[in-house]
């Protein structure tokens, strides 16, 4: 002990004081970390149960609406042709919208489970728009909401190569919540461009809009903006989570803007995937990568 | 080579296990793979996740760690393992560098560390781990002999690995 010298003895003894401050406010930041998340999980439970509830009234009631409807035409011999026509278009409306709903709740479930393939192919960005517009007539017609499409590129077509039914699960969700949110004789507009190996889309409404501090937490699995039973706005929570999911696996980023009157939501996405890893499933062409350094285990 | 056999490309996030033969290949930066063979009934499945919890952001998805790990692990006794004929096989968590938010050095250290933690946990042994460094890696594992192929890869490769 004689050996160390007082200044030797200081300098170790600043040195675990330092040492153990840092521990200190290690352990409190740690101790914040676990005290935020354990709010945020707590929100999470909430919001799983306001989704089984929300399943019950958005499956349940439908499938209530479409047995009546269809009973009811089973039933009657009605010869009236508009009447017909207005009641199958009702069954349809109903029918689309549980079909819409399952697929959000159906790729949740993929991605939680990990068992997802990216199937990559090449096809118009445009046309599939218009086949969404086309798909979502009824939920436009409703409230007389238009949409206009903006396209800018640098290529002479507007192909693009990206999982095509995955990119049309994120137009679908934001669209529909476009028009849901939008005042009647609203217009939506979407601005496509195509530059380079980038496909960047903005998809801006003029309607109620949505409060700065909620932008992020839109994209919470479960999380509606109205919870409420009576809220005419239907939706299961699952659509925008869904759809990050999907923009982080095709190598892209989103975002909601809010604005005086309406959101945009804007995302991007990589186009032009590397083709040595689209295929997934080869007989043996990977595998030459392996002849020379290689390392086995 | 065995070219009998098929290649399955795991990108990150996917989660997948093969009762057939399978060759399962990925490539990894800061990210961890963990294969995880059954001895007895001689199958596996690979994993491969960039982050190391899931911290209530978005879905529940095998991009966390501790999600993949034990998604991995239920798969397996789903299709029959249990739990004492496992064992583990653990690669990647390389210092990416690249500027990025946070503490993004340390990404890869405590993506393997969840590894260790979940294993122990559920005590998988394991057998082999090749992790750190400033190296990516490609690896193939091999499900029905649970071999690993490994190469290291010296290009600079994107975060998302």
């Amino acid at each position: 002990m004689n050996n160390i010298s007082d200044y030797a003895l200081l300098k170790e003894l600043q040195r675990r004081l330092k040492r153990s401050d840092d521990l200190s406010a290690e352990l409190y930041h740690n101790k914040n970390e676990l005290l935020e998340l354990n709010q945020k999980l707590e929100e999470s439970e909430m919001f799983k149960s306001h989704f089984i509830s929300n399943v019950t009234n958005e499956l349940v009631n439908p499938v209530s609406s479409l047995l009546a409807l269809s009973k009811f035409l089973k039933n009657n011999n009605i010869e009236d042709k508009e009447k017909i026509k207005k009641f199958s278009s009702l069954i349809f409306s109903e029918a689309f919208d549980i079909d819409f709903q399952l697929r959000n709740v159906f790729f949740a479930a993929k991605f939680e489970s990990g068992k997802y393939i990216v199937d990559y192919t090449t096809f118009s960005v445009v046309e599939l728009v218009k086949s969404i517009l086309k798909d979502f007539e009824h939920l436009f017609d409703k409230k007389n909401v238009t949409a206009d499409i903006e396209l800018k590129k640098d290529k002479l077509h507007d192909n693009i190569s990206t999982d095509a039914e995955k990119l049309k699960v994120v137009f679908a969700n934001i669209i529909s919540n476009s028009v849901r949110f939008s005042n009647t004789n609203d217009k939506i507009i979407i601005k496509i461009s195509i530059i380079q190996d980038t496909l960047q889309v903005s998809i801006r409404d003029f309607g109620i809009g949505i409060s700065p501090d909620l932008t992020d937490k839109v994209f919470e699995r479960f999380y509606r903006i109205d919870n409420s039973i009576n809220s005419e706005n239907k939706g299961s929570g699952l659509g925008l989570s869904v759809s990050k999911q999907i923009i982080e696996i095709l190598g892209g980023s989103i975002r909601f803007e809010d604005h005086d009157n309406g959101v945009e939501v804007l995302f991007n996405i990589s186009i032009n995937q590397n083709t040595e890893n689209i295929d997934d499933f080869s007989s043996n062409g990977n595998e030459f990568f392996f002849d020379g350094d290689m390392e086995v285990f | 080579m065995e070219n009998d056999k098929k290649t399955f490309f795991l990108y990150p996030g996917q989660l997948v296990v093969f009762k057939e033969p399978m060759n399962i290949m990925t490539i990894l930066g800061s990210c961890v793979a963990v294969c995880i063979w059954d001895v007895k009934l001689r199958f596996g499945g690979m994993n491969h996740y960039l982050l190391p919890l899931w911290k209530v952001q978005g879905l529940r998805t095998p991009k966390y760690g501790n999600v993949a790990i034990e998604t991995l692990i239920e798969e397996m006794l789903k299709n029959g393992s249990s739990a004492k004929n496992l064992v583990a096989k653990v690669f990647g968590g390389a210092k990416v560098l690249e500027t990025g938010e946070g503490n993004i050095f340390e990404i890869g250290r405590k993506n393997y560390e969840i590894a260790q933690e979940v294993l122990s946990k559920y005590n998988i042994r394991t057998a082999v781990e090749n992790v750190g460094g400033l190296r990516g890696r490609k690896i193939l594992f091999k499900t029905n002999t649970g071999e690993v192929l490994m190469k290291y890869i010296d290009k600079t490769i994107s975060n998302n690995n």
